[in-house]
């Protein structure tokens, strides 16, 4: 990259070639006002408000579209430069009405901001200001164009950045603009909404009050609101978010760029999620059982309650009589301390985050050694490959803004996106999806492999593999030959043959798994198969290439980070490797292996576990299998739950306790990149609750161990040098971009193409449909997303998808109620036609009340199958 | 459906001619337009279909083009041309001529279900102004028994 | 004095057809470059003749090919650019109609100088007659081998295609075009990029008028030097001027690039309307400046119209006589121009719904005194400041009878009533 010299207003600039004036200015502080500019999306240069003057160049210039170049003179604050400016300001203000006082973006609105610079003080245009009428009796003209956006036409200065952004950047198709010249509008296309999964950021980016949100209109002025940095934690992308407050009350949380994680953008999740802070069914105070009925009590009562246990039974089975499972979604700080609690103040090793069937769903040691478990990729990694293979995930809806950067990589290197999915996903609108017959996954990517192989597609040398290798692996893989599996998965031979050929032309190809894979019976035999493929294809390390497994549960990461399992210690060391961290309090804990949570449930049915606590997690409606999870549960002396609600889990409880989300204490969380990053207190707690490393502080205290901690900041100060090898590292000082902890061992290529099995899974035969979850649309989880207004005007209720054919087989049409059951449950709910699901899949978005489909799942079985009954 | 056999072969065998099936936008309206004489969400949706194009793209697009009317019009539109070369002709008396004679207002449909009087702007035919677009077909060097005549031939064919 | 070298058989009823059209020595040009002319050389040839763009710019032909990277992998295109709105020209509308052949001639020669394998003509929706005739033409060219695989057993491929519009004049803005062609919205890019580095499809792409490429054939049948040889020295060969408005005799007269506007009016357009005195003519199409009677011994070439100030445009001659009132002029040409916006940029979105609206008061005797400023001023504020070259086309002419009439305009603004009545012929009187 070459270096030139400019001068910008008199002061000599060194630029690199290819940037545009704007870029050299702001890199240099000189303020320059943009309208139709975004960093995020492609110029257009239509605003004309950037004008600058070059010397030697007879007409002024847009800045955002014109390359600086060696010598250039610039100017951008000369007299003719203010004149244009103001001539542009005045054409916008032809028509844009100036009601700021009752405008939303008043006080943050770059018009008004550009306007106070450079503005005139008298108008000279007369004529009254075009309106696009929704409501003859108010100039606001108000128009709904989805669940949550509302738009004010006559606001609109027509930058497009709202289209540019869900056309380019979402590759969605629910706006556009219409008409032309003066009268060009902004509206979804006939007859929908704007409803996609980013739909928010088009309000964020709007530079006027033409697109706002029913979330904050007419809410509170933001000048009156404080903004806190915060962390979303609804999926494991951790986006960076401001949260906007008054009066101790969230208002909003908007995008806090970063680069490196965000982009720059946020789901509608993330943004509106945030108001099952402040939902009423928040729990405001401790509670307790008494005569069979949960009280209300004060903390005092319920710590005595506990502590009274808690000794009791510890003298009756020793320390490991007390267990504890935790959900996915807390803090670091939370899982450090919950841990130092249990395994040194207890002295347990008991602890699981993970909801397993019977048959553990492993990744195995052995995944682990070949180095595929965990990543050493960035977010910003994923905007360079020019092949994705996504298998078994709804990106769109389980890492919404990763997916993003799938689209980037589309966008600037053409990048080719295929999935390979059991039910059809939303990201299919960029990409080829292939929907397979369930639990054909090993099948279908070893075939791709043999395929590859066949046709002498890789390349021996870069592989290292040799003939003998490929030889074995032809003959070990002899089953799964084109037509065997074309057959088992039902997708045909040429679509087979022509994905082999596009995955080993690709230059850097990037395997992702998600849900499906995360929860399949035989994830580890998936992820070798694709291990064998990434190596065939030499795609398993290097340049961003590689296989990405990624898991559900926001701070599914801070788990295994923070050792919330049995056999590890934070920094997942293992229990017996407690050594090598340098913490005092490790120096008692049992170097023995904990329960799991298959252990743990088992002990309890032989009361050998008699006390558990269950902190941020559902067990009741998310354990797949709720007869067993109820009944296990209920045979508990003492189930401590702390939470957000009163969940069903709660319900069952022992003592309740309040727990504080993520908004009322400071902390951290960890993305699925390895990436620590910290998160200020946004507001007090709700009523009595507190956080969990609060809790568990409280309960060491009484126990007569004083861990100290004042607040999440001081728990995040002790394990930050662990986490990062830097003792001088505090909450204080850690950078933007977060800490980042590597996950993966390296990937050991060595290790060769792996065996591979399948195993037919074990299935409850009588039932024709397999039943597969996921998220709703606008919903992770069951218990935030749903408490979310917002959220819940995307979709507030729950459905049983099936193809169009199933239904009208079973004589059911959209809206009718059918009953779903097997030999464990049923559930009754309304039929929605899912296009391109299989025929013999029922799909249920586990996220409503109304309906939790573990009354459907029994842990003994792999597979989950069903029977549908009109009602 | 609102678009016959004939109008969606005819869209359809448009796609191979271009490098990018959007190309076939502006083709597909002309083509939906020359059958129903207007557009309208219904035909953007099967355009769409059709195509396997967003709605959003082809709604769009014909918004943008103001030849192609959006809500139902005479079965002869009638687009009176009042740009200037026309104008210095005598395009707006002949206008209001156009308007008086069928008896509607611009814009209007004369209630026969025939006639639709709209202006537009330059025809691209301007030596032989003043100059009218009918449906497909150009009337140049208007006179005002020429105007009579081609309404009568008009009212005749029904 | 005419010159007829487009129009020479443009009254031939039969010249549409391939038959006709070869016995007048049509696609020997076609194929004298496909079997003895190497592209680069084509290139060179359209360069020493010194063709311009007729389609209102005036850009060297020749030099706009050579822009095309020889050593792109990406598929070229060539765009014949048959949008032909600018109000007072109509002259692609003839050569389409009349002469199809010629075009696709000059269509096939200008794309195997540039390496396109596929050549698109864009022609405005409303002319579906001339689209019909340019179908039928490139069919017949189809058949004879003219166009499609291994044309002549060359080797040398070539596809075309007819693209109609919607009715958008900004479609006739090359940028714009592309975008409708792709099946955008009609609005213009940003360049650069240029079209000939990413045009139709993100490729490099060439956009010539309609006039610009039927001159191609002749060049190559009759050299460059010959072409060299007609109109001035920097405005070469001959153009079609259309000639309407308040004259005997409009029409399309195609002359030497050089002619006295003066000889077009009288001699061949017969003189004014009535007999009235002549007021003022639009030289080049709508967005060209106005002249005023004593500027119309203005020999008509590229230069010497810039030179008193106006444009030669798109030669469409826009004549009025002493009853035409100018503020009204003016409004139907502010009016046409804030109808025509694309909308995208603000100067002009805007800036022609102010001038329209100012104008329109001040027509409609509502004007105020500080109108006339304010009408200038939105002017400066929109020339030289939008995105593509719309702008500029709707201030000019808006300014151009602001200050050449000014007190016609300050007459309405005063007395609330116009200054001469507009007195047309009504028509069929
Ligand atoms: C608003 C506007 C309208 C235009 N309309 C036309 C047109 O109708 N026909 C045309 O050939 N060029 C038109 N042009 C010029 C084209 O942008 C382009 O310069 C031309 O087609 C190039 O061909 P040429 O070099 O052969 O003239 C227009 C330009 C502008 C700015
Ligand atoms: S609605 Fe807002 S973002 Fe969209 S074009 Fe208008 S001003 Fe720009
Ligand atoms: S100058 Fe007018 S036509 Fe050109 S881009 Fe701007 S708005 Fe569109
Ligand atoms: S910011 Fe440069 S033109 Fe809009
Ligand atoms: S002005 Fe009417 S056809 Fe050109």
């Amino acid at each position: 990259m070459s270096e030139i010299k400019l001068t910008i207003n008199g002061r000599e600039i060194v630029a690199t070639k290819g940037m545009t004036i704007l870029d050299v200015a702001l890199e240099n502080g000189i303020d320059i006002p943009t309208f139709c500019w975004h960093p995020k999306l492609k110029t257009v240069g239509a605003c004309r408000i950037c004008l600058v003057e070059i010397e030697k160049w007879p007409k002024l210039q847009v800045s955002c579209a014109t390359d600086a170049t060696d010598g250039m003179v610039v100017f951008t604050n000369s007299d003719r430069v203010v004149k244009a400016r103001q001539g542009v300001i005045e054409f916008i203000l032809l028509n844009h009405p100036l009601d700021c006082p009752t405008c939303d973006k008043g006080g943050e609105c770059p018009l008004q901001n550009v306007v106070y610079k450079y503005g005139i003080d008298r108008a000279r245009t007369i004529e009254p200001r075009q309106r696009f009428i929704v409501n003859e009796d108010s100039t606001f003209d108000d128009l709904p164009i989805g669940p949550e956006i509302i738009r004010n036409q006559n606001r609109c200065i027509h930058c497009f950045r709202c289209t540019r952004m869900v056309e380019e950047v979402f590759e969605e198709d629910d706006l556009g603009s219409y008409n032309r010249g003066h009268i060009t509008e902004i509206l979804p296309p006939p007859g929908r909404e704007i409803r996609n999964l980013y739909s928010g950021n088009v309000v964020e980016y709007c530079p006027v009050g033409a697109l706002t949100n029913r979330d904050f209109r007419y809410k509170v002025r933001v000048w009156l609101t404080e903004q806190k940095k915060t962390i979303c934690n609804f999926c494991p992308d951790g986006c960076n978010l401001t949260a906007w407050t008054f009066r101790d009350k969230i208002y909003r949380t908007t995008s806090r760029r970063n680069d490196r994680v965000d982009d720059g953008f946020i789901c509608d999740i993330g943004r509106y999620g945030y108001q099952f802070v402040h939902h009423p069914d928040r729990l405001t105070s401790p509670m307790i059982r008494r005569g069979g009925e949960l009280v209300e009590c004060t903390w005092d009562e319920v710590y005595d309650a506990i502590i009274c246990k808690l000794k009791s039974i510890k003298e009756k089975l020793g320390p490991e009589g007390v267990a504890s499972l935790v959900g996915e979604d807390c803090s670091n700080e939370d899982y450090y301390v919950i841990g130092k609690f249990l395994r040194s103040v207890v002295g347990s090793n008991s602890i699981d985050h993970r909801l397993h069937r019977k048959k553990k769903l492993s990744y195995g040691e052995d995944l682990e050694k070949l180095g595929i478990v965990g990543t050493n990729l960035t977010i910003d990694d994923l905007e360079s490959p020019d092949l994705f293979v996504i298998v078994g995930s709804d990106l769109h809806s389980e890492n919404p803004i990763s997916a993003l950067r799938l689209l980037k990589a589309k966008r600037n290197n053409d990048a080719r996106l295929v999935l390979i999915n059991p039910v059809p996903s939303r990201l299919s609108r960029s990409g080829t999806e292939y929907i397979h017959k369930c639990n054909t996954e090993v099948q279908l990517i070893t075939c791709l492999a043999r395929i590859i192989v066949r046709e002498k597609l890789y390349n021996a040398d870069e592989t290292g593999l040799d003939d003998r290798q490929i030889e074995k692996f032809l003959n070990d893989t002899d089953d799964f030959t084109i037509e065997n599996v074309s057959d088992a998965s039902g997708i045909s031979k040429d679509d087979l043959t022509l994905l082999a050929r596009q995955i080993a032309e690709a230059k850097r190809a990037v395997f992702i798994t998600g849900r499906h894979v995360s929860l399949h019976y035989r994830r580890d035999m998936v992820l070798t198969a694709l291990f064998n493929l990434a190596l065939i294809t030499n795609n398993l390390r290097g340049d961003p290439k590689g296989i990405l497994a990624l898991r559900i549960g926001s701070n599914n990461r801070g788990c295994y980070l923070f050792g919330m399992r049995p056999d590890r210690l934070p920094i997942n060391r293992r229990v017996d490797e407690k050594d090598s961290l340098s913490s005092d309090w490790l120096t008692g804990v049992s170097d023995r292996k904990g329960a799991d949570t298959i252990d743990i449930l088992r002990q309890i049915e032989e009361s050998k576990v008699e006390l558990t606590f269950a902190v941020g997690t559902d067990p009741v409606t998310s354990y797949p299998d709720y007869n067993y999870i109820c009944s296990t549960l209920t045979k508990l002396d003492f189930l401590v739950v702390a939470d957000l609600y009163l969940t069903e889990t709660a319900k069952i409880a022992d003592v309740v306790l309040p727990l504080s989300s993520c908004m009322e204490t400071s902390g951290s969380f960890c993305n699925w990149e390895g990436r620590v990053q910290i998160f200020e207190q946004v507001v007090n707690p709700i009523s009595l609750s507190r956080p969990a490393w609060q809790i568990f502080t409280d309960l060491a205290a009484r126990l007569e161990v004083e861990f100290g901690y004042k607040s999440g900041e001081d728990v995040f100060n002790e394990f930050a040098p662990m986490i990062s090898g830097d003792t001088k590292l505090n909450f204080r000082t850690v950078p933007e971009s977060g800490i980042c902890v590597p996950s993966a061992t390296p990937v050991n290529r060595s290790a060769g193409l792996q065996p591979v099995s399948v195993r037919a899974p074990e299935l409850d035969q009588k039932h024709e449909y397999v039943l597969i979850t996921g998220n709703g649309d606008h919903h992770i989880g069951r218990n935030r997303t749903t408490r979310s207004e917002s959220l819940n005007r995307f979709q507030s209720e729950p459905y049983v998808g099936l193809s169009e054919r199933t239904a009208n087989e079973l004589a059911l049409s959209d809206g009718d109620l059918v009953k779903v059951e097997n030999d464990f449950g049923k559930i009754v709910c309304v039929v929605k036609y899912i296009d391109g699901l299989r025929d013999d899949v029922v799909w249920i978005p586990d996220n409503f009340p109304e309906i939790s489909a573990n009354v459907l799942k029994n842990r003994e079985i792999e597979i989950d199958m069903v029977s549908l009954v009109k009602v | 459906m609102i678009l016959n056999d004939e109008t969606v072969k005819k869209i359809k065998a448009t796609v191979p001619i271009y490098p990018q099936r959007r190309s076939c936008i502006l083709p597909a309206l002309t083509l939906a337009y020359w059958q129903e004489g207007h557009l309208n969400d219904d035909i953007y949706r099967e355009i769409s279909d059709i195509l396997d194009l967003k709605t959003v793209d082809v709604a769009s697009a014909a918004s943008f083009y103001t030849m192609f009317p959006k809500a139902p019009v005479g079965k002869y539109y009638i687009q009176v041309c009042h740009n200037i070369s026309c104008a210095l002709l005598g395009a707006d008396s002949l206008i209001d001529y156009l308007a008086q004679k069928l008896g509607v207002k611009l814009g209007e449909t004369t209630e026969d279900g025939l006639f639709t009087v709209v202006t537009v702007e330059c025809l691209g035919s301007c030596t032989t102004a003043p100059v009218m677009q009918i449906n497909n077909d150009y009337y140049e060097n208007l006179t005002r028994e020429k105007v009579d005549q081609i309404l009568e031939d008009l009212r005749k064919q029904g | 004095m005419e010159l007829k070298v487009l129009f020479k058989y443009t009254d031939d009823p039969d010249q549409y057809k391939m038959d006709t059209y070869i016995s007048h020595g049509g696609y020997k040009a076609w194929e004298k470059v496909l079997k003895e002319i190497k592209p680069d050389e084509v290139i060179e040839i359209v360069k020493q003749s010194g063709v311009r763009g007729r389609g209102g710019a005036g850009f060297p032909a020749g030099v706009k090919w050579g822009f095309v990277p020889k050593d792109s992998p990406k598929p070229k295109y060539l765009v014949c650019n048959g949008d032909e709105s600018e109000p007072g020209t109509c002259k692609d509308r003839v050569l389409m109609e009349n002469d199809p052949h010629r075009v696709v001639e000059g269509m096939a020669i200008s794309s195997y100088a540039i390496g396109a394998h596929h050549a698109f003509i864009y022609i405005r929706g409303e002319f579906v007659f001339p689209a019909e005739r340019m179908r039928g033409a490139i069919e017949e060219a189809y058949e004879k081998g003219f166009l499609g695989k291994d044309i002549l057993g060359t080797g040398y491929d070539l596809e075309m295609t007819v693209h109609t519009g919607g009715g958008a004049y900004i479609c006739g803005e090359e940028t714009a075009l592309l975008n409708s062609l792709e099946g955008k919205p009609g609005m213009s890019r940003i360049r650069p990029p240029f079209p000939a580095i990413e045009g139709l499809y993100a490729s490099p792409t060439v956009v010539n008028n309609v006039e610009t490429l039927a001159n191609v054939p002749e060049i190559i049948n009759r050299g460059a030097d010959w072409y060299a040889g007609m109109g001035t020295e920097k405005s070469k060969g001959t153009r079609i001027f259309c000639l309407s408005g308040h004259v005997k005799k409009p029409g399309n007269y195609e002359l030497e690039l050089g002619t006295p506007l003066r000889h077009l009016i009288y001699d061949l357009g017969g003189g004014i309307l009535d007999d009235k005195e002549l007021k003022a003519v639009i030289p080049g199409g709508s967005s060209t400046p106005v002249l005023t009677p004593d500027q119309i011994d203005v020999p008509m070439d590229f230069e010497s119209v810039a030179e008193i100030g106006s444009m030669l445009g798109s030669c469409g001659v826009i004549v009025m006589h002493e009853d035409t009132c100018m503020v009204w002029a003016a409004t139907r040409l502010a009016y046409f121009y804030m109808h025509e916006s694309c909308g995208k940029c603000t100067p002009c979105r805007m800036g022609t719904q102010w001038m329209y609206q100012i104008l329109s008061r001040i027509e409609s005797g509502e004007g105020r005194p500080e109108d006339m400023d304010h009408l200038l001023s939105a002017c400066d504020n929109i020339e030289g400041q939008t995105l593509c070259p719309l702008g500029d086309a709707a201030a000019m002419p808006v300014r151009s009878f602001a200050k050449t009439f000014r007190e016609e305009f300050e007459y309405h603004i005063e007395h609330k009533k116009c200054m001469v009545q507009n007195s047309f012929p009504s028509f069929g009187q």
